[in-house]
């Protein structure tokens, strides 16, 4: 099968693979039919975590099953079923308890297993014609009926609609609050897109791209381009100098300054700041436990410079972690069938596996236009 | 009374320790930027080389040949005992050197990179092997247990070879 193969540090190529198949009776082989590139997948593109060279990428995965191992009840040939990035067993002390991010038996050694990513198990991928999808009963979400013509936005259940809604639940968003959220890019976004739906007064969107900006408006947010570095400001501003009830940190670990210098403890910093006393924060952003690549010293071996005195004496508290999808993509899969929220609006474009490379560089370099990739295997 | 046995099972026994060893291996690297004396240096390196070694014999006496009757795949155990052989020798240099020569840091790093690699082959292919098969993973948490205590205490009672020299 064609696949989409990590070489190196931003090498990436569309290579013949063998076909992934069923390895266990409990598996189900997909045929995916869309797949996203996301903003973690640049973090192994970049070669800034431990990915294994010859690995296939891709955790946002839909498509169609087209075989079911014997032990599969539920799950039937035919079906279309979106996949959640994390693998869960289902029988797991925290599976059993919702958190299946954080499973304790698909990847020893580590709680969470995913599809293609750097120390989450040994799963390919699925930017692929194929692929693997361990304990099929339990990870696959059946898709509604109408999911062939809204398949762009039931993609978005795999990883960012929810991982953006998790932001706003690690955050403990409520109606009428204020939220303030760092990152305008896709998981940024859906955050915004969930602070709205659970009816917060105001949604304030900090980054420092103008397109992405531009789309944060669309969602009926408050913009607040960060540039020349005023955006704590700005919040204190909109929200009469208490700063927001509740912040979401939607970048993660390669956070830039305005001169795209990598500063990674800058948005959770600007959260403490930008969040109120007593408020709180959800951190959805990748931050990882070593990063040798770093430049800073600190950020080498994992750490930030968090203001944890001012933290500690505003009395916020903090909440941190993946999402675990299998959570919410039910319920967020009928706000899709009713048509309640469209999240493929964040889709600037769908291509065929073959341009996965270009694509690649292309979102790297967050040229301006790429907000979210869709890559169709079928097309 | 006896104390109530933690471990669900032997892998995650045995990822226990990685986890403990990969701390340990990210603070000396810490030091090593931090331009650490030398003397604390060695402290460290020499509690990593104690924790490997006997790691690795519980694994080779307990683990492994039981993992290797129940999973049917020599070729993957035989890859593991080979690293563990690549592992020793890397252990044997370290403890033989003087903490103050330019190498030194350079052969701790590097079995620290050894080190990382093979963990990331047992979790991915012999942890999960292991654990779908029919091998009562839980019963053999004791042997490990047992042993490694004996291990431990063993090492304990000896004097480490800097302090003798």
């Amino acid at each position: 099968m064609k696949a989409l193969v990590y070489h190196g540090p931003r090498t990436v190529s569309v290579d013949d693979v063998p076909d992934a198949k069923i390895e266990r009776s409990t598996d189900v082989l997909v045929k995916i039919t869309s797949t996203n590139i996301c903003g973690s997948d640049l973090h192994m593109y970049e070669g800034r975590t431990g990915m294994a060279p010859g690995r296939i990428l891709g955790h946002e995965n839909l498509g169609v099953v087209i075989e079911v191992g014997p032990a599969v009840d539920r799950i039937k040939v035919g079906d279309r079923v979106c996949l959640p990035f994390n693998i869960g067993c289902g029988f797991c002390a925290n599976c059993e308890r919702g958190l299946s991010g954080y499973c304790l038996t698909v990847n020893p050694g580590s709680a969470g297993g995913a599809y293609g990513f750097a120390g989450m198990g040994p799963y390919s991928g699925g930017q692929a014609e194929y692929l693997r999808v361990p304990y099929g009963d339990f990870n696959c979400l059946l898709l509604p009926r109408d999911s062939e013509e809204k398949e762009s936005d039931y993609v978005m259940l795999s990883d960012i609609f929810p991982t953006g809604y998790h932001a706003t639940e690690l955050a403990g968003v409520q109606a009428g609050e204020s939220v303030v959220i760092y990152g305008a890019g896709p998981v940024g976004l859906m955050a915004a897109c969930s602070a709205v739906l659970k009816g917060a007064s105001q949604v304030m969107v900090v980054d420092t791209h103008k397109d992405r900006l531009q789309l944060a408006e669309k969602l009926g947010a408050i913009a607040i381009d960060d540039t020349e570095g005023g955006g704590v400001e700005r919040v204190m501003e909109l929200t009469g100098g208490q700063g927001a009830d509740r912040g979401c940190e939607c970048v993660g670990y390669q956070c830039c300054n305005m001169h795209r210098e990598e500063v990674p403890n800058l948005t959770m910093n600007n959260l403490v700041h930008a969040v109120k006393a007593t408020g709180r924060i959800g951190v959805v952003g990748v931050f990882l436990p070593e990063d040798p690549q770093a430049k800073d010293k600190l950020a080498k071996r994992g750490q930030l410079a968090f203001d944890f005195g001012q933290f500690w004496f505003k009395g916020q508290s903090i909440g941190t972690g993946q999402a675990n999808v299998k959570a919410y993509n039910r319920p967020l899969s009928k706000l899709i069938e009713h048509d309640k929220v469209k999240p493929s609006w964040i889709v600037s474009h769908e291509l065929p596996l073959a341009r996965a490379p270009e694509a690649y560089e292309k979102f790297d370099k967050r040229s301006y236009g790429w907000t979210k990739v869709i890559l169709k295997p079928g097309l | 009374m006896t104390e109530p046995v933690a471990y669900d099972d032997a892998v995650d026994l045995l990822d226990a320790d990685h986890k403990a060893v990969k701390k340990m291996f990210i603070d000396y690297g810490a030091l090593c930027e931090d331009d650490a004396p030398a003397d604390s240096k060695q402290a460290l390196a020499l509690r990593i080389c104690q924790a490997l070694t006997v790691h690795a014999l519980i694994e080779e006496e307990i683990f492994y040949p039981q993992v290797r009757k129940a999973i049917n795949d020599d070729a993957l155990m035989d890859g593991a005992l080979l690293e563990h052989t690549d592992a020793k020798a890397l252990i044997a240099r370290i403890e033989s050197m003087k903490p103050n020569g330019a190498g030194y840091d350079a052969k701790v790093q590097q079995l620290g990179k050894l080190i990382d690699e093979h963990v990331l082959q047992e979790r991915e292919e012999i942890f999960l092997k292991a654990r779908s098969s029919t091998l009562d993973l839980r019963s053999l948490t004791l042997q490990l247990l047992k042993r490694r205590q004996q291990l431990k205490n063993k090492a304990a009672a000896k004097p480490t070879k800097e302090a003798t020299t």
